[in-house]
């Protein structure tokens, strides 16, 4: 710490020192006693029941939709020609965006050294899967006969087929499936040491019994940290790829066929920067009514928030530009029918659509060039959501007004949803608030071992002195 | 540890001692020293990793790296293996035009595959280095133990160490705060029977489904299917060819509505036949062909069949007829090996010989490989087209007796 | 990472700043030889278009290393990353050559004002009109359409905007960071924090038009969004590329001896293989997008660099660009390891004279010829180049021994 502030600047923003990333006074044990202590809280908070009946309703209206769709077939859906892609997977590709920010945080912003990440990455990794969970309903219910689904595999079957390799909408099996897998070993790896500190601090033999089947046995000695770590960082090294990999996959889907407005080659990384931003906006959403109520504010600072609104405001950016390239391209070329394409997304029938996107995407978070923006609750609560919607409404725009606009005029038409792909769409909140929640109630919320490594405790040097001020005993 | 001991437990000597250690600095310092002095059998414990505790206790690089790399080429390989296999071997069938294996679309794949391997590789490795899961462990019997998951670093010296003493001097000596003795684990380290037993049957039960599918595979039924989705078998809709009770006549197929009128316009029978004219020729074993033309030959006949002749001929036959349009040139180009027959030279001398009726039957009927024109091309265009092929076969094969009087060249005069 | 990891800064008396008297001298005659080598071929062949395009080439290689530094300044100011101030200087130098680079394309945009088709077909769309090739003249519509954008005052204006918007940057941060080397005020880091952050926009939005500009646009009918992302992303790999070598030259000549660590180049190492995935990345998103959806005015840029010589150019793209580096950057003893990263450093520089060769000059000829007076071009502008950042060096401190950060840096080690 420096002896003397400099005027007019903040000390986070002081480049003569690092502000601590946890508040001063956050020792070993206090990091322990209060993540822990919230899955160890012998009655469970009223608030959190209420919570969870309403996320159970949902996730009951889900199953009903489901119920009614397998019964019924896909013509309960909003889908007809000439919008054939409608709601399913406009909800698909924003549950997968969303998935992506928790893989970002945890291995992207490890690679960078961004130790921020630390108090958060646990958060968003669990995230990551319950969207992806959410995310693969949709593709998984819209091809109709649901029992059929596993020609979607190459596994061997009655009739000898294989399925078609050449297809992005392949790809994008073996890609959202990969992502799932890798992100949930990421997840759980991260966590066995945590539930070996809940195993050791569980005093129910029950709750010792369950934590300690999931922790393996680990006993923290310094060759399991040693591989321990080493495989976290090849799963990061690994999964950074795959994060860029998985949206783009999902961009293919719609770029390489030949659809204006759909082909353009910048969707790759348009779709991967979008993903990243609409995550960041839901970690935001979710980790603001969090740490009050958790109490985690000590370990989740205004300065992670701040750096979070800083990285919505740089991808929220990043989109933009895709937008005004896309824009300037579309004229740029020559094509009459791309050029049409993108006046119609601004100017069309789904005008209303094109300016909720641009104003939530593109316009809202720039209110975050403003450091008292970035540090204030509820602007910063009012973007993310803003920013949720605006992402939903990307997809939107891009999937039914390069549809709605047939080559052949007399195929034009308007897609409406029906009240099942309402129904189906907010059903799918509840299956991913139900799992979160079930989540911070019974696992660590925070990557204990993670923090402790970026106290001052953590590190050699630092040990004398306060190591006991913050002790339970 | 053997079984017979969970039933019993005799008495054993400790599995080591534990000192306990409060922050990091003494515990790094501690290992220095226990690597020094020459211990083998013991490891250092504490809640997060500890940056160079890998040099003070001198641990080895793990050979992990080197696992994920194996498995992620073996990832690769199967991907590009399997693509290839199942799209151009097994099941070779075209899509779009697209060839059956082509590496840029399978790359997705494969990259996709070598991620999974090598994240398994990484996962899976990290836990068999470790011996995971280890459920059972003397350690977690010590009540000293249970903080250094959390706020506490431990020293354990295995029993087996050539230096070990139960006593744990030296481990006071190099700063442990407290020093306790690890028992033996008196258990097994096994799972009890019942365990067992319940594994027995839950992995028998999850085998229940792979047999029934694996019968479904080899055994063929008398008995109709089950009719999951009723709906969808039994669709609300009539059939071709079948009868309704909704029309008196009780035909599902319906017969058009009296006075409907044909979108195809009344042509002149003259113009249907293409067998006999004003002159014909007898073709040996397929029949005699007209060779005129049905109608006056006119400048706007020709600039129309000069159109058609552009837009539906030469790509194949090619601009001046010669049977190598841009079709020809790229189906050449692709690969020798092909079964590609070149189109008709028009200008051949079996092409001149060709007469009227049988260019128009070509056209209107199809030859070899190529297609009816007859849904493209009115009547009157393809008499159009084939005036517009006699002038093409009179350009490319004109004689000086060809020019009008006055341009005549000096010495065919 | 906290402050107290302090290392005091090692008395290096006066080494710190070199005069570089010999190298700037080399420099000089290294561009005097380009030059005259390159007058001289176009002299005795008179083939004035291959001069324009091979100078257009030179000046592009050196361009996307310039635009690779500022934007890696920038980029630790809006990071506020602590581990590379000292090699941050370094990059500030090799900025300031980006506008004496950008000018040195100002004959080229002048003969382009001036209608000389030559380079850009645009310039004279008479050429378009009466090219005997159908497939050339039938094209014509699109570039009456793009005769807005593309045609010579506007591509003067936005020249130069561009020439405008890198100087100022360049010389903001150039000139804080040299003056906190006086006064040690740690107001000039926060300064160069907050304006890196709009600073970003304008690097952004010059560097996508430019490459719009002097390189899309030599195709005219052709085009693709992510253009300005793929010559990012070859500027940010070829310039770390470069930092690492100039790294190690400093080290060994003794500059920043005891400053520049493993540690540091560990981390140029790991940002050269993100950038080698990263280019492949969007380098293969591009290609598959376009291949996939085989669209004839697409595709037609693809086709031109699979035949001919070309098509082993891709080729050695394909490997030198990808799949080698890839292997040879994975493992960290490669990075931390000098010889291993000054052999990398030095395949990835080339590997980006390959690319910008294969971009640039299927343009000139569908078929690939010996690239001589290229090198000469590539020698001339190079010498410029050098001779600038060498002078922007000369007699000032190869670090910036009075920022904050500097002790966060020296004292970095990688987890």
């Amino acid at each position: 710490m420096t002896d003397t502030a400099i005027k007019g600047v903040p000390a986070e923003d002081d480049p003569r020192s690092r502000v601590p990333l946890a508040e001063p006074g956050t020792g070993l044990t206090k990091i322990t006693d209060t993540v822990a202590g919230i899955a160890e809280r012998p009655e469970t908070p009223k608030a959190w029941y209420v919570a969870f009946t309403i996320a159970l309703s949902l996730l009951g209206v889900l199953g009903a939709m489901l119920a009614y769709l397998i019964w019924n077939g896909v013509g309960v859906w909003g889908n007809n020609n000439p919008v054939f892609w409608g709601w399913p997977i406009v909800n698909f590709v924003f549950w997968v965006g969303i998935g992506h920010a928790g893989t970002l945080i945890s291995a992207i912003l490890f690679l960078t050294r961004q130790n921020w990440r630390t108090s958060i990455n646990r958060f968003a990794e669990a995230m990551t899967i319950f969207a992806v969970a959410c995310a693969a309903i949709f593709p998984g219910v819209h091809i109709g006969r649901v029992w059929l689904a596993f020609y979607l595999f190459p596994l061997p079957n009655q009739m000898q087929m294989w399925p078609n390799f050449r297809s992005p909408l392949l790809w994008d099996v073996f890609a959202v499936g990969t992502y799932a897998t890798v992100s949930l070993l990421f997840w759980y790896m991260g966590m066995v040491p945590d539930l070996a500190t809940l195993r050791d601090r569980a005093r129910h033999k029950v709750r010792r019994f369950a934590y300690g089947l999931l922790s393996l046995g680990w006993t923290g000695s310094g060759r399991q940290w040693s591989r321990f770590e080493k495989a976290y960082l090849i799963l990061a090294g690994l999964a950074t790829p795959l994060v860029l990999s998985v949206h783009s996959v999902v961009s293919f889907d719609f770029a390489v066929s030949q659809l204006p407005g759909w082909h353009t080659t910048i969707f790759p990384p348009y779709f991967v920067a979008g993903a990243v931003f609409s995550g960041f906006a839901m970690v935001v959403t979710l980790m603001v009514p969090a740490r009050q109520f958790f109490g985690l504010k000590h370990l989740i600072t205004m300065n992670h928030l701040e750096v979070m609104n800083k990285i919505i405001l740089t991808t929220g950016s990043m989109v933009g530009y895709a937008y005004a390239m896309e824009f300037f391209i579309a004229w740029y070329s020559g094509n009459a029918y791309e050029k049409f394409a993108f006046i119609n997304r601004a100017f069309g029938p789904y005008a209303w659509a094109y300016w909720t996107m641009v104003s939530c995407n593109v316009i809202s978070p720039q209110i975050f060039w403003f450091k008292k923006a970035r540090r204030s609750i509820p602007i910063m609560m009012v973007v993310a959501v803003f920013v949720n919607i605006g992402m939903w409404f990307e997809r939107f725009v891009i999937t039914v007004t390069s549809l709605h606009r047939d080559f052949l005029p007399s195929s034009w038409g308007y897609y409406r949803p029906t009240p099942v792909d309402m129904l189906t769409f907010l059903g799918s909140f509840g299956l991913f608030f139900t799992l979160f929640l079930l989540f911070c109630r019974f696992l660590p919320m925070v990557a204990m071992a993670e923090v402790k490594t970026v106290v001052p405790e953590g590190h050699a040097g630092h040990g004398h002195g306060h190591k006991e001020g913050a002790s339970h005993e | 540890m053997s079984s017979k001991q969970a039933a019993a437990p005799v008495e054993q000597g400790p599995a080591g001692v534990l000192g306990v250690f409060h922050d990091v600095d003494s515990l790094l310092a501690a290992c220095r020293r226990m690597r020094d002095a020459g211990f083998t059998r013991w490891e250092a414990h504490s809640p997060f990793p500890v940056h160079g505790l890998d040099e003070a206790a001198g641990i080895k690089p793990t050979v992990l790296p080197w696992i994920v790399l194996a498995c992620g080429l073996t990832g690769t390989s199967c991907a590009i293996l399997m693509q290839w296999w199942m799209n151009a071997h097994d099941y070779a069938y075209i899509i779009s035009g697209k060839p059956f294996f082509s590496l840029p679309a399978n790359i997705p794949v494969a990259f996709e595959m070598t991620i999974l391997f090598s994240a398994f590789a990484a996962f899976f490795g990290m836990l068999g280095l470790n011996k995971f899961p280890t459920w059972s462990n003397p350690l977690f019997r010590v009540p000293e133990f249970e903080r250094v998951t959390a706020d506490r670093f431990a020293i354990v010296v295995d029993a087996k160490d050539p230096n070990f003493k139960a006593d744990g001097g030296f481990l006071k000596q190099i700063g442990a705060k407290e020093v306790v003795v690890v028992p033996a684990d008196p258990s097994s380290g096994k799972f009890p029977l019942w365990f067992h037993g319940l594994g027995a049957v839950a992995t028998l039960a999850a085998m229940i489904p792979v047999a029934l599918i694996l019968r479904a595979r080899f055994v063929t039924s008398e008995k109709p299917q089950i009719h999951v989705v009723p709906d969808m078998d039994f669709q609300w809709k009539n059939k071709a060819q079948t009868s309704s009770s909704v029309f008196a006549d009780q035909r599902t197929m319906r017969l058009p509505v009296e006075g409907t009128i044909s979108v195809d316009q009344p042509v002149d029978a003259n113009l249907l036949d293409f067998r006999n004219g004003a002159s014909t020729v007898q073709v040996e074993g397929v029949g005699t062909f007209r060779n005129d033309l049905p109608m006056e030959v006119t400048e706007e006949l020709l600039a129309m069949g000069e159109e058609r002749y552009a837009i539906y001929c030469a790509p194949c036959h090619g601009r001046g007829g010669y049977g190598d349009g841009p079709i020809h040139q790229r189906a050449n180009g692709l690969s020798k090996d092909t079964n590609w027959v070149q189109p008709r030279n028009l200008q051949s001398e079996v092409g001149l010989a060709l007469s009227t009726g049988q260019i128009y039957d070509a056209i209107t009927n199809g030859k070899g490989t190529m297609q009816p024109y007859a849904s493209q091309l009115s009547v009157e265009e393809r008499w159009a087209v084939v005036a517009y092929i006699r002038a093409l076969q009179r350009s490319q094969n004109a004689t000086t007796a060809d020019l009008p009087a006055g341009v005549q060249p000096e010495e065919s005069k | 990472m906290s402050a107290q990891h302090s290392k005091a800064l090692p008395d290096l008396g006066g080494v710190l700043a070199p005069k570089f008297e010999a190298q700037r001298k080399l420099a000089l005659i290294v561009a005097v030889v380009g030059l005259v080598g390159a007058g001289a071929m176009a002299g005795i062949t008179g083939n004035m278009r291959l001069l324009q395009f091979s100078w257009l080439y030179g000046c592009m290689y050196f361009l996307t290393l310039g635009l690779g530094a500022l934007f890696f300044v920038q980029l630790q100011h809006l990071t506020r990353a602590g581990w590379s101030v000292v090699v941050r200087r370094i990059a500030e130098h090799v900025a300031s050559a980006l506008p004496v680079v950008a000018l040195l394309l100002a004959p080229l945009v002048i003969a382009t004002l001036m209608g000389n088709g030559d380079l850009f077909k645009w310039a004279n769309l008479d050429l378009i009109r009466n090219d005997p090739d159908e497939s050339i003249s039938g094209t014509l519509h699109l570039y009456e359409h793009k005769a807005p954008y593309l045609n010579g005052t506007f591509f003067l204006v936005r020249f130069a905007i561009y020439v405008v918007v890198w100087f100022g940057l360049v010389r903001f941060f150039r000139t804080r960071s040299l003056q906190q080397d006086v006064d040690g005020d740690p107001m000039h880091t926060v300064k160069m924090v907050r304006i890196a952050a709009p600073g970003m926009f304008l690097f952004a939005l010059s560097l996508t038009f430019a490459a719009f500009d002097f390189m899309m646009s030599l195709d005219a009918p052709w085009f693709s969004t992510i253009w300005g992302v793929y010559t990012f992303a070859g500027a940010f790999m070829s310039f770390m590329s470069l930092l690492g070598l100039l790294a190690l030259r400093s080290e060994s000549k003794g500059y920043l001896r005891g400053l520049v660590t493993p540690e540091h180049y560990h981390d140029i190492g790991k940002l050269m293989f993100a950038f080698v995935f990263f280019w492949s990345y969007i380098a293969f998103s591009q290609f598959v997008l376009q291949w996939y959806a085989d669209i004839p005015e697409e595709t037609l840029w693809y086709k031109h660099r699979m035949e001919g010589g070309w098509a082993n150019l891709s080729w050695v793209l394909l490997f030198g660009h990808i799949f080698i580096p890839f292997l040879g950057l994975l493992s960290r003893h490669v990075k931390r390891n000098r010889a291993g990263l000054r052999f990398w450093a030095c395949w990835l520089l080339c590997i980006q004279a390959v690319d910008l060769y294969w971009v640039i000059m299927p343009n000139y000829d569908h078929h690939m010829h010996l690239p001589v007076m290229e090198l000469f071009c590539l020698l001339a502008v190079g010498g410029v180049f050098a001779f600038v950042a060498l002078g922007s060096a000369a007699g000032r401190n190869l670090t910036p021994v009075k920022d904050p950060r500097l002790p966060e840096s020296l004292a970095f080690t990688n987890i």
